[in-house]
């Protein structure tokens, strides 16, 4: 019985389709048999984000209509052996997406997949609800500033709330994800700390994500960001996803770092 | 063991009560409409029976179905009366209301009172509802009200939630929100937190913003009350 993981945020930009590109990777690489769906449906990203966005011919829309089944719509990771996505249509709208078409795919995902990544769209409406009603777990991803904060605020309560879990009495699982960190904005004030953040949320912390060239390099490229093992970013969502799993791995990244030219010549570690 | 298809148990539940004490048509519509305007919300649907203990002068058959009328078309849910004459009780019947019993020893305080009179104890209900305790954060949008009832809160209210009670508030963390105590008109009630970091603080309809708010116990455990219709804050 698979896993359903929402990533979600609330708010727009902060980074919600690179990091389901990333730790859906992150799960695959572990050899957890692993779905990506892009629930962003008009406005599909993640397949660009994924480096398949040739390859998409039907999508989820298409399957909830049973316009095309599973099979024909889910697209094989060329890099990451176990790795599926099921991109979102681009001619659609959000209303697309219908409750039992959505609970229908997910039930026959679930007989063959470990984990489910949904990726939703920014926003607190029905495109947004839809991703996160069937969901075990929440990855919330937040930016390091006051108005992500607010927003992750809000999508926590509409968790806890809204969601099929909630509905039945019981709590989905919130996971912080803090993206775009950078701990010498930090110190000059100009970003809120990841204790300010922890503090404001009170729900346990997954990882912290430094603000990286390397995120925006690889998803011009169409490919991951887990994969530039690298790049601090790489490495961060590693972290974040042994930690997802279960596994006890300390924080990194969280301090300003002075480089030395030679070490940064040879590439952050 | 049988298997039975129902139980009947003794419960309480909390209603409004309304105490009249004289009555003239157009003095009791405007006075009620006015009563509504200051918190619609918390008026519309409410349970609500009269109390005629206090009730003085005489009272018709129209006079009292104009009153069930009234209270229902400003939307209360009219079911009961008590502590009226054997006639005026009859009425009410009549009026298709349900005749309550009136509470033995105690001689019942009006929880609504009318503007004129003093502020009543809050604490009259014989079966007080028990207090609401939230052990989750309180999220940005969220609201929780205790009705009748004191809240607790075991978790933080987070900026743009709202935690409302008819009793006092207690928050055992941080408070970011806004929080309204006593909101049916309890100026005995306050408010208590761990850290005052609160939008707004509001006791009895009387409130303030933060912007008003002592840096002395800005983020500090605080109480909120009111004092001569003025709302202080001291730190705990």
């Amino acid at each position: 019985m698979a896993k359903i993981i929402v990533v979600t945020s609330g708010k727009g930009g902060v980074g919600k389709t690179t990091s389901s590109a990333a730790i859906s990777t992150g799960l695959a690489l572990r050899g957890h048999k692993t779905v990506v769906i892009d629930f962003d449906v008009g406005l599909r990203n993640l397949d660009l984000i994924m480096g398949c966005e040739r390859r998409v011919v039907y999508d989820f829309v298409n399957v909830i209509n049973k316009e095309a089944n599973l099979k024909q719509a889910l697209i094989k990771d060329k890099r990451t052996e176990g790795l599926y996505v099921l991109p979102a249509s681009q001619t659609r709208d959000k209303d697309a997406l219908t409750h039992d078409g959505v609970e229908a795919v997910l039930n026959e995902l679930a007989e063959d997949f470990d984990y489910i990544i949904c990726d939703s769209p920014a926003g607190i409406e029905q495109g947004a609800q839809m991703a996160l009603y069937f969901a075990e777990e929440a990855i919330v991803v937040t930016n390091p500033e006051v108005s992500s904060v607010r927003d992750s605020d809000r999508i926590l309560g509409i968790l806890q709330s809204k969601s099929r879990l909630a509905e039945q009495g019981k709590q989905v699982k919130e996971h912080l994800l803090l993206t775009r960190y950078n701990p010498e904005r930090v110190a000059s004030a100009e970003m809120l700390s990841v204790a300010d953040v922890e503090e404001i949320l009170a729900i346990p912390l997954l990882g912290v994500i430094p603000e990286s060239e390397a995120v925006l390099k690889a998803s011009n490229q169409g490919s991951p960001v887990i994969l530039d093992e690298n790049s601090e970013a790489g490495q961060a969502y590693s972290d974040a996803v042994a930690r997802l799993v279960g596994e006890d791995v300390e924080h990194r990244f969280l301090e300003m770092q002075k480089k030395g030219f030679l070490k940064r010549l040879l590439g952050g570690k | 063991m049988a298997d039975p298809c129902f139980h009947i148990k003794g419960t309480s539940v909390t209603s409004m009560v309304l105490d009249l004490y004289r009555y003239q048509r157009d003095e009791f519509a405007e006075t009620l409409r006015q009563k509504i305007e200051t918190a619609p919300l918390f008026f519309t649907g409410s349970p609500l029976f009269l109390n005629l203990a206090s009730f003085t002068g005489g009272m018709d058959k129209t006079q009292m179905q104009s009153i069930v009328s009234e209270c229902r078309s400003a939307g209360f849910q009219l079911y009961g009366f008590r502590g009226a004459e054997e006639h005026v009780a009859q009425m009410a019947k009549d009026a298709g209301l349900v005749h309550l019993p009136t509470p033995r020893p105690r001689t019942e305080q009006a929880p609504e009172a009318p503007a004129s009179e003093p502020t009543p104890q809050p604490a009259a209900n014989s079966n007080p509802t028990p207090t609401k305790v939230i052990s989750k954060p309180v999220r940005s949008g969220q609201q929780v009200y205790a009705e009748g009832a004191d809240l607790i809160l075991l978790a933080p209210v987070s900026e743009g939630a709202e935690v409302i009670a008819d009793g006092n508030i207690h928050v055992y963390s941080a408070l970011r929100g806004r929080a309204l105590a006593g909101v049916r008109d309890n100026s005995n009630a306050r408010i208590f937190c761990q850290k005052l970091e609160a939008e707004l603080v509001s006791i009895a309809g009387h409130f303030i913003l933060n912007d008003s708010f002592s840096e002395a116990v800005w983020k500090k455990p605080a109480q909120v009350f009111l004092q001569d219709d003025s709302i202080e804050i001291a730190a705990l």
